[in-house]
């Protein structure tokens, strides 16, 4: 996994949510609250569906379903981490806090470095 | 916009005999989400995404090929279409990349490929120069 994760709140805009996507050259952005528990994640391909209207108007809470969040934690073998992967058709993990009631992030699983671990044939137990 | 002027021109191909193995490496060479996979004549036949990728991890991906785990791809996207029209068509088809190919030969040759994060590129609307300061407002920040 990768540590860390550059995240937002939901009322950004989503033409700063671009900005963000852009400049970091990433392809999601974590929508975290004012405890900086996770919200959700939003994707380039979830970016789409607000296509058409005003960027600078519409906030990343209009088009976050907070039902939609997938996590893991850093005990998640990593075969299941993929399984999920597959199973919902996305290509990001929020991993989170073990401890119980936090959803305190702690990084990403991106589907690139399952696609590189692929190729380079290497296994790996556990997400840590 | 049309989309030829957010598209990346060229793509990353390999043949339908080609192994999983071997396109895995080429994601992993080029950085790339996708590959076009094409027929013996360079014509566009499928794609491979990560997402294609994912359900056969842990396995012996060298026994594999690509026409395998490919996601068909029938349709044909022309470079003149406004991205409105791309934006449409990945929403309805759930189809994230889009292949481009070229309208003026008959064969369906790809000339580049269309991508959400291209989309986002637009929204985001940066102007040249406009990076830096980005970055340095986000520094003041923090």
């Amino acid at each position: 996994m990768r540590r860390g994760a550059i995240t937002c709140s939901e009322e950004t805009s989503l033409h700063f949510v671009a900005q963000i996507m852009v400049v970091n050259r990433i392809r999601y952005c974590t929508i975290v609250n004012a405890n900086h528990e996770v919200r959700g994640l939003i994707s380039a391909d979830n970016m789409l569906n607000a296509f058409g209207r005003d960027f600078n108007e519409t906030t990343v809470k209009e088009i976050l379903n907070p039902d939609t969040i997938v996590t893991v934690t850093l005990g998640t073998p990593i075969e299941d981490a993929v399984a999920l992967m597959a199973q919902k058709g996305i290509e990001h993990l929020v991993v989170v806090s073990e401890r119980a009631g936090s959803r305190a992030v702690i990084g990403i699983v991106c589907a690139n470095d399952i696609v590189a671990k692929m190729a380079r044939r290497q296994e790996l137990e556990v997400l840590s | 916009m049309r989309i030829c002027d957010l598209m990346h021109k060229g793509v990353i191909s390999c043949y339908t005999e080609d192994t999983v193995k071997d396109v895995a490496k080429m994601m992993d060479d080029h950085q790339f989400r996708s590959v076009v996979v094409v027929n013996e004549r360079g014509e566009v036949w499928g794609l491979i995404t990560y997402r294609e990728m994912l359900p056969y991890y842990g396995e012996d991906i060298s026994k594999l090929k690509a026409r395998d785990i490919m996601r068909q791809y029938r349709f044909e996207v022309d470079p003149q279409w406004p991205v409105e029209r791309a934006v449409e068509l990945m929403k309805r088809l759930q189809y994230y990349h889009l292949i481009i190919v070229d309208p003026h030969v008959g064969t369906k040759w790809p000339v580049g490929i269309l991508t959400s994060f291209d989309i986002v590129r637009y929204m985001a609307q940066l102007e040249a120069g406009h990076f830096e300061q980005l970055l340095k407002l986000g520094g003041e920040k923090t």
